[in-house]
């Protein structure tokens, strides 16, 4: 049986020691899970569409194309992408602050935080190198051979793609290790080992 | 009798954190370490050597008139705030975009 005390009608349960952090009722967490996993897998997605355009940014000598790959490219980077990792990056800390694992005590969950957040860092920078591609693509005075000669940012999504596909397999093999900070708080916890050990 | 060792279902599919595990850095995180120091260096060494960063071609200035990128004869200058697809449609060459 668990040794926890449910907080209201909050969702919320509390270790009775007092010493673990608050961690979610089953049914919170299966919700706020899915919201994670919703948010972060439409994240890949939307980078995988992301790199489509990109590449046909990068391959491509129609104009037109060209024209519609860059303004697609920052309509899905700042309407989807980047709203979609700010949303993962939070319903990710919710999740390892909600359950067990914590945010600093097991090295899959600390690696996963530092690698969204220099992702989303890197996004947010080439965000504007983006913005600048569509608004050069959108004028109409740009001429092809300007178009042309624009580039394209596939090292930066081909790169994210990898560090967000490395996130997703840490996520789902969640590797073992713990962080000195998560085998103090491992220690302090005496009522689980004792339990789980007798 | 004992429990087993993963008693309760705390995390992502039912899975717990691992009990008595000894404190120390494993393998696998040796091996990010070692692949993050190795990009970092390669990044430095790519400043250093003007491969990134301002002045070259590659990096967040390459197209926004802050450093030297391919000159272009009908440049613009950028606005960070609007949006192209915007900008576009206020020309009255392409559809307005959906709004949120």
């Amino acid at each position: 049986m668990r040794d926890t005390r449910q907080c209201g009608d909050t969702g919320i349960v509390a270790s009775r020691s007092g010493t673990a952090s608050m961690t979610m009722s089953p049914g919170l967490r299966k919700l706020a899970l899915a919201t994670h996993l919703t948010l972060s897998v439409g994240w890949i997605g939307a980078v995988a569409a992301y790199v489509a355009l990109d590449a046909a940014a990068a391959t491509s000598e129609d104009a037109q194309t060209l024209r519609a790959a860059y303004i697609g490219m920052e309509l899905i980077a700042r309407k989807v992408i980047v709203p979609l990792a700010f949303a993962s990056l939070l319903t990710g800390i919710v999740m390892s602050l909600g359950t067990k694992w914590g945010l600093f005590r097991h090295y899959w969950v600390l690696i996963t935080f530092l690698m969204t957040i220099i992702a989303i860092a890197v996004l947010m920078v080439e965000t504007q190198t983006i913005s600048y591609l569509a608004a050069m693509a959108a004028d109409p005075t740009t001429t092809d051979a300007d178009l042309r000669r624009l580039g394209n940012t596939l090292v930066h999504s081909g790169g994210a793609a990898v560090v967000l596909v490395v996130i997703l397999v840490l996520n789902l093999y969640k590797p073992r290790g713990l962080t000195r900070y998560g085998w103090r708080k491992q220690l302090s916890t005496p009522q689980r080992n004792s339990k789980t050990s007798s | 009798m004992t429990d087993p060792p993963i008693a309760e279902p705390d995390g992502d599919d039912n899975v717990t954190p691992e009990p008595g595990s000894k404190p120390g850095m494993p393998r696998w995180v040796r091996a990010f370490a070692i692949i993050a120091i190795i990009l970092v260096l390669a990044a430095v060494v790519g400043f250093l050597t003007g491969q990134l960063g301002p002045g070259s071609d590659h990096g967040p200035g390459r197209h926004t008139g802050r450093a030297g990128g391919p000159a272009l004869s009908s440049a613009i200058q950028p606005d960070p705030g609007a949006g192209a697809a915007e900008a576009a449609a206020a020309q009255g060459w392409m559809p307005s975009p959906p709004r949120q």
